[in-house]
């Protein structure tokens, strides 16, 4: 019986051969951005720079380069780039996926199609936009290690833990873009002027800048949130663990050991109420913040922010369905109250 | 000698509810936090359904006429095949979308009829042993990537809302239910269990339950509504750990495993049961000849274009549920049987 299974199968799978690894065209991050024939695809793709040396990979050269391909839909883009390149497109490290900040998110299919229907494609692959587009920031020559893309995916996860940022990934931006509000929070990379001669030195300080949040409402872009901000949202949706407190003298970043939810259903209305367990993320020299205070500054920041209409990015959506699903069901864009409890 | 003990067949049936989970294809949008709930109760009921019918086995060995036997023989040879077409006709679709233009469907189904019916041929006690040795290795990987994920898990995106509930929970259940092959295997191997056949039902639907849970929770707070395909690979997809950077071939490399356990199983189960029925015995040649007529009433299904999958979920859930029934009332008929014969039980050896 072994006989005839290796048989079948020598029979069934001799005749394909799978790509090498020298065939396919390893991509480290993608760019999206629009233009008058549709979208334009910028991958970045691994292309070793080797220096003389035994190693074909030299660290302090970028070792990517640039395809653009342009096309009624993100697939037909990165099928062009495909026959620019000659090889097999392997999303498989892929690290980000820049929009440039003119993209309308709500078209789903032509944005994200080419990404789920590719199998080795990461489904939590970092999601951010970029300032002025997204081939610009990905032309930006950066080294860092061999894979270039990631400098940019550490820039978030540094910006996490110092609670400026809240990352992004492919199936919240899916998720959220799908929900009521189609209102999605996205980290915002932008460029400094660069000088001339940068590329010729070694590189000493990136002209890369993550510094806010883009928010896209029914899908486009529609306003920009601050690092503080930003992390009281991370902070109170759970998305995030680090946020930090504005006063005149200093600002102190704070940890979230905990959170607990808690919700009052009042007059047709919900009220939620984050319970909040925090430490001081590092050592502080002077006073650190009394509760009260901090409890009444986070949730005068959770007013404003409901106020501004950005209520979903505190999660009203998830907490509705939780909470209030009979009042979900009659109005999902019903308004939620926050308030920060901290123990 | 020839009997597996209670936990060996606790182990190859936690392999195939391991299976059941790893081939679900949830609806677009279905909420993981209902089917988890829809998921436990389906364990309860199959409590329900199996304790009776193992109490019955482990108190009365079943005796029935021979008239009766060949029916019986023929009905589990049938069930069994179809629940083995099904199961490796969704498992080559599953692993041809990957590559459609390298791997043909039919290809992926016939080699793996045939390794089934050579991995069979080492015959129960050797299927029995092989799960609970590989069980947990299983479960300690995916205990790993369960907390390597925890850093993505929001609970917040757990919730009970669903715009039609009653329909929600309806549905999930009967595609839970249709996923269930356990419940023909737990039928087929409780007789041959060497004690105490309730502890092994015990054991595999506590497990059964902890693995729903596990699962559909974790699933719920990584991917909240968010579905494309199947569950399993949906979260494969979703994994970028400190210690695994890509679980994706450790999700494939476990439900590869989980399917080839459990289709040799059914395949020892398709071979002996039509060997009962035809009195042969020589499963050297009733394996391979069991695969060889399962690859041909696939290839005539293929060039006839029927989709097995259409009437995956009904077939499975009838079966299943067939044949515990059968374990049910087959000692009741064995009494009425034996009080018109006017003979007496057969004496436990």
């Amino acid at each position: 019986m072994f006989l005839v299974i290796a048989l079948m199968g020598l029979m069934f799978y001799s005749t394909g051969r799978p790509p090498e690894i020298a065939d396919r065209v390893i991509v480290h991050a993608v760019g999206v951005d629009v233009n008058d024939n549709g979208y334009k695809v910028t991958l970045q793709v691994f292309s070793p720079e080797g220096s003389g040396s035994d190693t074909p990979l030299d660290p302090s050269k970028p070792n990517v380069r640039l395809v653009n391909g342009e096309g009624r839909s993100v697939a037909e883009a990165a099928e062009e780039c495909r026959r620019k390149l000659g090889g097999e497109l392997f999303l498989g490290q892929n690290r980000l996926i820049l929009f440039g900040k003119n993209i309308d998110l709500s078209r789903s299919d032509e944005l994200f199609g080419y990404f789920l229907s590719a199998s080795e494609a990461f489904l939590n692959v970092d999601c951010a936009t970029s300032e002025p587009s997204a081939e610009k920031l990905l032309s930006v020559p950066v080294s860092a290690g061999s894979v270039a893309s990631e400098r940019f995916v550490s820039m978030i996860r540094t910006g996490e833990t110092d609670g400026t940022v809240c990352g992004c990934s492919l199936t919240e931006l899916i998720t959220d873009i799908q929900s009521p509000s189609e209102m999605v929070m996205m980290p915002l990379f932008t460029v400094d002027n660069m000088n001339k001669d940068a590329k010729k030195f070694i590189e000493q300080e990136s002209p890369i800048r993550l510094s806010k949040s883009a928010v896209f409402k029914q899908g486009k872009y529609s306003d920009s949130l601050s690092p503080y901000e930003t992390g009281i949202i991370s902070a109170v949706s759970g998305r995030g663990k680090y946020f930090f407190t504005q006063s005149e003298q200093n600002t102190q970043l704070i940890r979230v050991r905990s959170r607990e939810l808690k919700a009052d259903e009042v007059d047709g209305k919900l009220c939620v109420t984050v319970h909040l367990n925090v430490s001081p993320a590092e050592p502080t020299v002077g006073e650190c913040k009394n509760t009260d205070s901090l409890t009444n500054e986070l949730t005068d920041a959770c007013e404003k922010l409901t106020d501004k209409g950005y209520a979903y990015l505190l999660g009203q959506e998830l907490h509705l369905k939780r909470f209030a699903p009979k009042l979900y069901k009659d109005s999902p864009c019903t308004s939620v109250t926050y308030r920060v409890n901290i123990n | 000698m020839n009997r597996i003990s209670s936990y060996q067949a606790a182990a190859l049936l936690i392999v195939s509810r391991l299976l059941a989970l790893s081939l679900y294809l949830p609806r677009p949008h279905e909420n993981p936090a209902i089917t988890c709930v829809c998921a436990v109760l389906l364990c309860g009921l199959k409590w329900l359904l199996l304790m009776p019918a193992a109490q019955l086995v482990s108190r009365k060995r079943l005796f029935t006429s021979r008239t009766s036997a060949a029916v019986l023989s023929a009905v589990t040879a049938l069930g069994a095949a179809v629940l083995l077409i099904m199961l490796t006709e969704h498992f080559s679709a599953l692993l041809g979308s990957f590559h459609p233009e390298r791997y043909s469907r039919f290809g992926i189904t016939a080699v793996l009829l045939f390794i089934c019916a050579y991995v069979a041929s080492m015959g129960r006690q050797g299927l029995a042993r092989t799960a609970s040795i590989i069980l947990p290795v299983i479960l300690g990987v995916m205990a790993l990537i369960f907390i390597e994920m925890r850093g993505a898990m929001l609970p917040d995106r757990l919730n009970f809302f669903a715009p039609d509930p009653e329909n929600a929970v309806v549905s999930t259940f009967l595609r839970l239910l249709g996923g269930s092959v356990d419940l023909l295997l737990c039928a087929c191997l409780m007789p041959l269990i060497d004690c105490r056949p309730t502890r092994t039902v015990g054991v595999y639907l506590t497990a059964d339950a902890l693995m729903s849970l596990g699962f559909f929770l974790m699933a719920g707070s990584v991917l909240g509504s968010f579905s494309t395909g199947n569950l399993w690979f949906t979260l494969s997809c979703c994994t970028h750990g400190a210690v695994i950077d890509r679980s994706g071939a450790v999700f494939l490399a476990v439900m590869t495993v989980c399917e080839l356990l459990t289709c040799s199983a059914l395949m020892l189960i398709t071979s002996r049961a039509v060997g009962h029925f035809f009195r042969r015995t020589h499963q050297s040649t009733l394996l391979p000849v069991t695969a060889a007529v399962l690859t041909v009433l696939m290839l005539a299904m293929l060039s006839r274009n029927i989709n097995v999958q259409e009437y995956a979920e009904k077939f499975t859930s009838s079966i299943g549920t067939a044949a515990v029934m059968t374990m049910l009332f087959s000692p009741l008929y064995t009494r009425k049987y034996l009080r018109t014969n006017n003979c007496e039980y057969p004496r436990k050896a």
